[in-house]
Parts: structure tokens; C-alpha cells; sequence
């Protein structure tokens, strides 16, 4: 059993930007296609046809299970970092997920779990606000760029204080002062941790709370550190195995986002940014179940089983919410993992199909259904977080008018973008957040889809008598110039803009074109605070997570305003209020049920502000050779191998049959 | 002037034709749109407008172009390529540890296109005008058309994947002068040269069919000489001077091909390393791999110029 309904999504990259759907962090939930298993909603056999690729699970009796064998596993990309708060890229991820563990585990249905705690308890939440720190606030002068020249980590600024001019003074709250902070009481959440006794490093020094403290320690001004530190505010040893970790407000989420990102050796907690690394001398060390081995950059990294892995030592029946099969195993059975880094898709595919890898992910639509024909290959998925929206830029007339926008939302063709362009291996997105996240996210999400799903049906009707209303309002003579944007090297949504544009083109109203960038190139220009008003309608992929939250704050909230990834400029005090009132707060944070009923009302009123229009949700894919049995698809990139080879909290365990 | 003294003025120039190149290649990455700061701020989207700004200042993105650039140059003077903003990596280590790799599957495509140029290029010109020579004519343009991507993938479907002659990627796990290295490098080292080896052949045979039209040949043959000696041994030696030069200058074909070439072959070398520079706007690794491949073409074109006059005494050195 779960620790609570309290869910949890992979610590790394929350929410990313996407060059291509299904390339990274990906999420979802068996049997959440509407009710439909075959993602494609049709019956043309496109996917599921054959019974290889119709769940996210090839399911094969333990009886049947082969213990040994290596698994050569065919990645895009180098792993350039094997430091999980200094990396931010998927392969780099993927490769920790192996050697790493943390506090907590997931299900795939985001149910959080105690693992390298033994348990959790929320001990206190108060209702506290950012400006409640002022007292315990240090101040500073903002030197050139209004930069501070403290060298610390922030914890949190002064709201008031946020981009400073040079000269201004600037209030901060650090480190040490949060510790003032906590020892008045002034703190959202206070959860306390019991490590569990007996977890060894893979040199065989014994985890305890000093090395949780240290591991937070080296999330402090570090890559990922604005990720954890937007929602931690202190941690503190309490005793040996015990750690209490503090939210700065309380926070629906503050289960999840709270644990550190991996647990290290003290020694390598203390290392350099960077130097956690094989190729300067340092073999990374974790708890988990597979040890490095060696490397040869850019070609090849070598795991092998870790032979001392605390579940199998302690026995997978020690874990108390462990409830599965007798013969289930007390740790991972294959031997060997090898990573074989292919960047070109069309060479792994080939590698694959020369059996020279074994499984392999982020392949094109049509490559997937290729594999998925065949008798030697199997292809499991499962709808992700990942998905692909528009923007229209909401503060340029008439766009600033939510009927155009509404209407824009009727131009997109989401079926046929998910049948014709996604082949199936996406799902339309006729409610704005997917299966995978409506657990905290919906009471009901049928009666959701039911009152918006009108909304965002492909209507060219309805579009065109809302933009006649518009167009009479403002006295605009049709056609519209638009400017539609998307990055160039990602094929299908290049062509799903083209689509788009064209069924505004249809409707007589619109002069449309498209530009499209590469992908750093755009990033860089989607990002500028000013984009929104430029006046064109942007496209981008973004993941979410389990976290409802992840569909519509990034999007709308006015703090993600030049940043990932309110690109059109959305700044509506009312917006801010209402989706902070969903996550933020004593009443949600102790309470999931009006938690649900609140993101049922964000969920609502985004859709009629249609300030953003989601068109799908993408597919998180391996293709496997027969070779590979059991294997079990993790909606997210980062952890889909560390899941399918070995996760207790599903009773999942996958074996090489040779 | 001597060639002594040719040979050191050329080398004079190659400092300052790698300073512009610096200079156009720095500026260039620079007025792209979009830099590693952005890309970083799109992977972390809690960083605030502090955190970024001082990843700028950190990386000295905030400075001026021009003290950018002095800093990068002065840090190359004393051997700094600086780093990877993605992984903190040093950049040098990475080059001189990629380098070995892309002069190898050079090499290999060098060979390949001298060995398949000057054979099919004398048939051709020997026999020409007649069938053979237009069939060597047509595959010449077809090497030169076909795209290296396709032509690699259509070796690696036919050869690796189909008749299993060859692995599909590289066997990693061997050292790169190994047998097993050395066999595999054949279908890249065939993709990587095809073009050139098309651009040669046409040269090659154009430079004979001239040779085989002039006086010395046909007193060679009313001498009585045989055809093949008079071939092989005099019109041969003449024309593979403007061969040896075009196949000199074709170097610059051979390692802007690798970047494509290493990319479908899944070899790990410099061209592999430029396109996820590119991608991931890596200045330092994008400036670092730019000044090696200049040097290294400049050095071609050295060595052109230099082949050239000792191969042709009549050749002035002014």
C-alpha cells in the first residue's frame, strides 16, 4: 500500500521543454485512453494489432523468469553527466536512475512511496506566505544587471524585490536565515523523514541522515537548484537516521518535490560541480541497484548488478507496503546494462534491427509502426505528460479577445493530428490535463471532459461565427495576417502547425503563415519576456508530470513569463490567484478532495480563457527485441529503465530470455 | 624566390587567415539567435532573472563582443579551449581525445578516393569516348550528387543490416587501430571519399585525355613505345600534378563530409561532436573544432602548393 494518495513525479526536469514529444520525460497510466486501450482510437490496427504494443506491459509469468544476460540498450545522446544536480538531459538522467535513489518511490500511477526512507510524517503545516520571511531577510545591494554578490544559495526574494535595478536594495532570505526562520516556527510544511537502517553505498558505507543533509547540500546553486529551492526552505538532521525537510509554504506538493534528487557518499556530495564523474576520476556511488562499471565517452557506459543491494540483502519482504508474490525477487535479475550511444534514429533503428541493441526509445511514428508489424520486435507505451500546445498571443488585439481565441481553439484539428500525424502514438487533448495526473487533478474527469471537450473539438462552425463576431467588433477586414512559429527540426509538429494554418486558412478569415527555427534558436526567442507581443501564435512541446499543477501553471501563471513557459505573455491577476489557491495553502495541502475541486475549477476556467490550447498528449515508447521479457513502460524517460528492471511498488521485474 | 623561402611565407599567412576565421566564425555563433543561457533557462524553468543573469556573468555572455573574444583567444593561447556549459567538461580534452578518430576515418575516405580516382580516370581517359569512359563519366556524377547521409544509409541497410557483411555501429569496444576498427571504417571511409573520389576521377581524366593529345606522346609512339609504358610512365606522371593538387584541396571535402558521415556511422569523432555543439549552441566546442579544421585545411592548401611547384620545376615561386 501507498503511504497516502499523495502522488509523485521523477525530481528531475519537472517540467521540461520538448523538442519532440515522446523524446523526453513522458508520463501516463494504463488503460487512461478514454477507455480505450489502442491510443489511436480507431480500429484501422495501426497500434495493438498484433497484441505486442496494445498495453504498457508484455506481461510474462514470473515462473518463466531467466536470471543474467545483459541488456544493450540503444541511446540518443551522450550521458554527459553522471552528477544529477548539475545535468539537466535525459540520457545523463536515465543513467543516475540506475545508480541513484532517493527518500521516495513511485508507482505508475504517481502513488508515492517510502523507499530509501523507511517512512514520512507531516508533522506540521502553517499558514505562512513568502513576505512572512521579511523579518529573517538579509539585504543587498544589486551590483551590475541588479546581480547580488552574496555567493549563496537564495532560499526565497523579497516578491517586492524581484529584478532590481543596480544600486537597489534587495531583500533575500538565505540559508541560515531560514534556520532563524524555522526555529520561530515561520515555516509551510515540516516533514520528517526516518531513513531506513541498514541501506549501503555501493563501497559499502552506510546511509544515514548525514548523507541526506549532505546531498541537499549539493543541490544548493546548482543546476537544478531553482527547482528545489522554489519549494524547500530547510532541511536539518534530526538524529542519525532521521531528517526534517521544511517547505517555505504549505504546499499541496510538498511531498513530492521535497526529497533531494539522489542520495550521495558524503565524500561525493562534497565534490566540485562537475567532477562526479568517471572521466575525472570519480565513479559515481549511490544506493542503487546497478553499479558503474566503466565508459568510453560518446560510444559506450557499462552497469553491472549490484551485488549488495540493500532490498536484497534486507529481502523485498522487509519493505512493509510490499504486498506481492512470494517469488518475486529480491532484486534486479539481469546482469549487465549497457548503454551503446547512436544518435541518429535511423541507426539505432538499424542497430536494433541488426540485433546489436536490444531496446531503444524516441523513434519516429512511422518507425514505430514498423516495429510494431513485425513478429521479432514488440513496442509498449503509455500516455505521457508530454504534450504539444499553441499559444495565441493574448495581449495583441483582437487576440486579447478570449471568443478568437476560443475560435483558434476550434481550428485545431486534434484527432487528426493524433491519427494522421502521430500515426496514433499520441491522444487528442480534449481536457487539458491527461490521464496520468488526473488523480489530484480532476473529481471527475468524464464530467470535465464533458463540459469543455465542446470547446475544443475541431468546430470550424462554431470558430467561424465567433471570429465574425470579433472581426465585426474591431472592425477588422478579413484576412487576418498570422504568423504561426514551431521549431524545424521536429517534423510532425512542423507539419501539425502546417495543418493548423491551414484550417484557419479555410475558414477565409485568416492570411496565414508559418516560420519556422531551429530548435536553440527558438528557445531563445520563445523565452524573451517580450515574444507575447509580437503577435504570433507559437508552438512548443512541454512535459508535465503527476503533478496537475504541471499542465497549467507553466503555462499561465504570470511568474513564468519569459521563462518555460508562458510564452505569450498570460498575466491575469485572477489567473495567479486561482491556480495558486489549487496547490498552495493549509486547506489543500490536508485536503486532496478540495485539492481535485479546485484544479476541476482551473481546469474549467483555462479552458474558457483559451489562452493556451493543448492539441495532444504524447506516447512514452520502447521498442524491444523479443530477447527482453516482463518489461513494463514507466511514463518518464529518466527513470523508464531503472523502473522496468526492477520496481517492487508494481511488482515489475524484467529478464533477458536467452 | 626559393622554395625554402615560398614555403615560409605561406606559413606566414596561415596566422592571420586563422585569426579571420576566428573573428567570422566568432561573431557568427554569437549574432545566432538564441544562446546556452536560454537553453538552460528552458530546461530549469524556476530559475529566476537573477539565476540567469548570473549564468551570463558567469560565462561572460554579458561582455562586450570584443573583450568576448579576447578572453576566448587569450585563454587558446596558453592551450584553454574552455568548457562545455552543459557538463562543465573541459573542451580541449574532448578534441584531442575526438581527433584521432576523424584523421582516421579521413584517411580512410583519402584512400578510398585515390584508389578508386586515378585507376577509373586513366581508363577513362584511355578509352575515351567509348563506353567505359561514359559509365565511369556517370557514376563520377553520381558520386558527386548523391548526399552523403542517404549514400551512408543505404550502405548500412544494404551491407550491415541485409548481407550482414558489416556491423550496423561502430565495435566500440576495440581500440580504433584495431582489425575489427580498421574493417568496419570501410563503409564510412566509402561514404566520406565517394564524392571526392567522383571530383578526382573527373579531374584525373581530363588531365589525361590533355597529356595523351600532346606532342611527346605521339613521338613516344612513333618511337615504337608501348601503349601502357606511355601511359603509365609518361602521360601519368604529368597529369597526377594537377591531381595531386585537387586531391590536396579536397581535404576541406573530406572533413566538412565527416561531420554528416560520423553522425549516421555513429563514429565519435570531431564532425559528431560539432553537430551537438551546434545544437546545443556550445560556443567553445563550435570555436575549438572550427580552429583545428581551418588549421588543418590550411595546412592541405600548404601542402598543395608546395606539391605543385616540386612536382612541376617550372612553377615560380612569385
Amino acid at each position: 500500500m501507498p503511504q497516502d494518495d499523495k502522488q509523485v513525479s521523477p525530481i528531475v526536469n519537472r517540467r521540461r521543454l520538448l523538442q519532440g514529444v515522446g523524446v523526453a520525460g513522458a508520463v501516463g497510466l494504463a488503460g487512461c485512453f478514454g477507455g480505450d486501450d489502442d491510443p489511436s482510437g480507431d480500429d484501422d490496427g495501426s497500434n495493438g494489432d498484433d497484441g505486442t504494443a496494445d498495453s504498457p506491459t508484455d506481461d510474462a509469468p514470473l515462473e518463466e523468469l531467466v536470471e543474467g544476460g545483459t541488456l544493450r540498450v540503444g541511446v540518443g545522446s551522450n550521458v554527459d553527466s553522471f552528477d544529477p544536480p548539475n545535468s539537466s538531459d535525459t540520457t545523463s538522467s536515465l543513467s543516475q536512475s540506475l545508480i541513484f535513489e532517493s527518500l521516495t518511490t513511485s508507482d505508475a500511477e504517481g502513488n508515492l512511496y517510502p523507499w530509501l526512507a523507511e517512512s514520512w510524517d507531516v508533522l506540521d503545516t502553517n499558514s505562512v506566505e513568502l513576505t512572512d520571511y521579511e523579518p529573517y531577510m538579509s539585504t543587498f545591494t544589486a551590483g551590475e544587471e541588479g546581480a547580488l554578490d552574496h555567493g549563496e544559495q537564495e532560499i526565497i526574494r523579497h516578491p517586492e524585490d524581484m529584478v532590481p535595478e543596480e544600486g537597489d536594495e534587495v531583500r533575500v532570505l538565505l540559508f541560515d536565515d531560514a534556520a532563524d526562520a524555522v526555529a520561530d516556527g515561520v515555516f509551510g510544511v515540516q516533514i520528517r523523514y526516518h531513513i531506513r537502517e541498514g541501506v549501503t553505498f555501493h563501497n559499502g558505507e552506510e546511509l544515514t541522515a548525514e548523507n541526506v543533509i549532505a546531498s541537499y547540500d549539493r543541490i544548493k546553486l546548482s543546476d537544478v537548484s531553482a527547482q528545489y529551492f522554489d519549494s524547500t526552505l530547510y532541511y536539518e538532521e534530526v538524529d542519525e537516521y532521521t531528517v526534517d525537510i521544511f517547505a517555505q509554504i504549505p504546499d499541496a506538493e510538498a511531498e513530492r518535490e521535497l526529497p533531494p534528487i539522489g542520495v550521495f557518499t558524503v565524500e561525493q556530495a562534497q565534490l566540485p560541480a562537475g567532477d562526479l564523474d568517471p572521466r575525472q576520476g570519480n565513479d559515481p556511488i549511490g544506493t542503487g541497484p546497478y553499479v558503474f562499471v566503466e565508459m568510453e565517452d560518446e560510444q559506450w557506459v557499462d552497469y553491472e548488478k549490484n551485488d549488495d543491494y540493500w532490498v536484497e540483502q534486507m529481502g523485498v519482504d522487509s519493505i512493509d507496503w510490499f504486498d506481492g508474490p512470494a517469488e518475486y525477487p529480491d532484486g534486479p535479475v539481469v546482469e549487465e546494462v549497457t548503454f551503446e550511444i547512436i544518435p541518429d534514429n535511423a541507426t539505432r533503428s538499424a542497430a536494433l534491427q541488426a540485433d546489436e541493441i536490444d531496446i531503444t526509445t524516441g523513434l519516429s511514428s512511422s518507425t514505430l509502426n514498423d516495429f510494431d508489424d513485425s513478429e521479432d520486435f514488440s513496442v509498449t507505451f503509455v500516455e505521457t505528460g508530454g504534450y504539444t500546445y499553441f499559444q495565441p498571443p493574448v495581449n495583441v488585439e483582437p487576440w486579447d479577445d478570449q471568443r478568437l481565441r476560443q475560435a483558434f481553439n476550434n481550428l485545431v484539428p486534434r484527432e487528426l493530428i493524433a491519427d494522421q500525424i502521430f500515426d496514433g502514438w499520441s491522444t487528442p487533448a480534449y481536457i487539458m490535463i491527461p490521464g496520468l495526473a488526473q488523480g489530484l487533478g480532476t473529481t471527475d474527469a468524464q464530467a470535465l471532459e464533458d463540459d469543455v471537450r465542446h470547446l475544443n473539438e475541431f468546430d470550424p462552425e462554431r470558430a467561424g461565427e465567433l471570429i465574425e463576431e470579433v472581426f465585426d467588433d474591431y472592425g477588422i477586414e478579413a484576412p487576418l495576417e498570422v504568423q504561426l512559429e514551431v521549431n524545424v527540426d521536429n517534423d510532425d509538429r512542423v507539419n501539425m502547425v502546417e495543418l493548423v494554418a491551414e484550417a484557419m486558412e479555410d475558414t477565409g478569415y485568416f492570411e496565414t503563415s508559418v516560420e519556422t527555427y531551429e530548435w536553440t534558436t527558438y528557445v531563445g526567442r520563445i523565452m524573451d519576456p517580450e515574444y507575447g507581443d509580437r503577435g504570433h501564435i507559437s508552438c512548443v512541446g512541454l512535459s508535465g508530470t503527476f503533478n496537475p499543477h504541471s499542465f497549467a501553471d507553466a503555462l499561465h501563471h504570470s511568474t513564468n513569463v519569459g521563462q518555460c513557459c508562458n510564452l505569450a505573455g498570460i498575466s491575469e491577476d485572477w489567473i495567479d490567484e486561482l491556480l495558486e489557491s489549487a496547490r498552495y495553502g493549509a486547506d489543500v495541502a490536508e485536503d486532496p478532495d478540495l485539492r481535485r475541486e479546485r484544479y476541476d475549477e482551473v481546469f474549467r476556467e483555462l479552458e474558457e480563457y483559451a489562452g493556451s490550447a493543448i492539441a495532444i498528449f504524447g506516447t512514452q515508447e520502447s521498442v524491444l527485441s523479443t530477447r527482453v521479457r516482463n518489461w513494463a513502460q514507466w511514463p518518464f524517460h529518466e527513470g523508464y529503465l531503472s523502473y522496468a528492471l526492477y520496481s517492487p511498488q508494481d511488482e515489475r521485474i524484467a529478464w533477458i530470455d536467452e | 624566390m626559393s622554395l625554402r623561402r615560398f614555403i615560409l611565407k605561406r606559413l606566414l599567412l596561415v596566422f592571420p587567415i586563422l585569426f579571420g576565421v576566428s573573428v567570422i566564425t566568432f561573431a557568427l555563433v554569437h549574432w545566432t539567435p538564441g544562446d546556452p543561457v536560454q537553453q538552460m533557462v528552458g530546461l530549469n524553468p524556476d530559475m529566476t532573472p537573477a539565476e540567469e543573469q548570473a549564468l551570463y556573468d558567469r560565462y561572460g555572455l554579458n561582455d562586450p563582443m570584443y573583450e568576448q573574444y579576447l578572453t576566448w583567444m587569450g585563454n587558446i593561447l596558453t592551450g584553454d579551449f574552455g568548457e562545455m556549459y552543459s557538463s562543465g567538461r573541459d573542451v580541449g580534452t574532448i578534441v584531442w581525445w575526438r581527433l584521432p578518430e576523424t584523421i582516421a576515418l579521413g584517411i580512410f575516405g583519402w584512400a578510398f578516393a585515390l584508389a578508386i580516382a586515378i585507376p577509373s580516370g586513366i581508363y577513362a581517359a584511355v578509352h575515351k569516348d567509348e563506353l567505359g569512359d561514359s559509365v565511369s563519366r556517370f557514376l563520377a556524377l553520381s558520386g558527386i550528387s548523391i548526399p552523403n547521409f542517404w549514400l551512408g544509409l543505404i550502405l548500412i541497410l544494404v551491407f550491415g543490416l541485409y548481407l550482414e557483411w558489416f556491423s550496423v555501429t561502430a565495435p566500440s569496444r576495440e581500440p580504433l587501430y584495431s582489425p575489427a576498427m580498421l574493417y568496419y571504417l570501410i563503409l564510412p571511409g566509402i561514404t566520406i571519399g565517394t564524392a571526392s573520389a567522383a571530383a578526382l576521377m573527373r579531374v584525373m581524366r581530363t588531365s589525361m585525355a590533355e597529356e595523351m593529345n600532346k606532342e611527346y606522346v605521339m613521338a613516344a609512339r612513333a618511337k615504337g613505345l608501348p601503349e601502357r609504358t606511355i601511359v603509365l610512365k609518361h602521360v601519368l606522371r604529368n597529369s597526377l600534378i594537377s591531381v595531386v593538387t585537387i586531391a590536396a584541396l579536397l581535404t576541406a571535402s573530406i572533413i566538412s563530409g565527416s561531420v554528416v558521415v560520423e553522425y549516421v556511422f555513429n563514429w565519435p569523432g570531431l564532425g559528431r561532436e560539432f553537430i551537438e555543439a551546434l545544437t546545443a549552441h556550445e560556443i567553445d566546442m563550435i570555436m575549438a573544432i572550427t580552429l583545428i579544421t581551418g588549421t588543418a585545411i590550411i595546412i592541405a592548401n600548404l601542402i598543395a602548393d608546395i606539391a605543385y611547384a616540386v612536382l612541376d620545376p617550372r612553377i615560380r615561386y612569385d
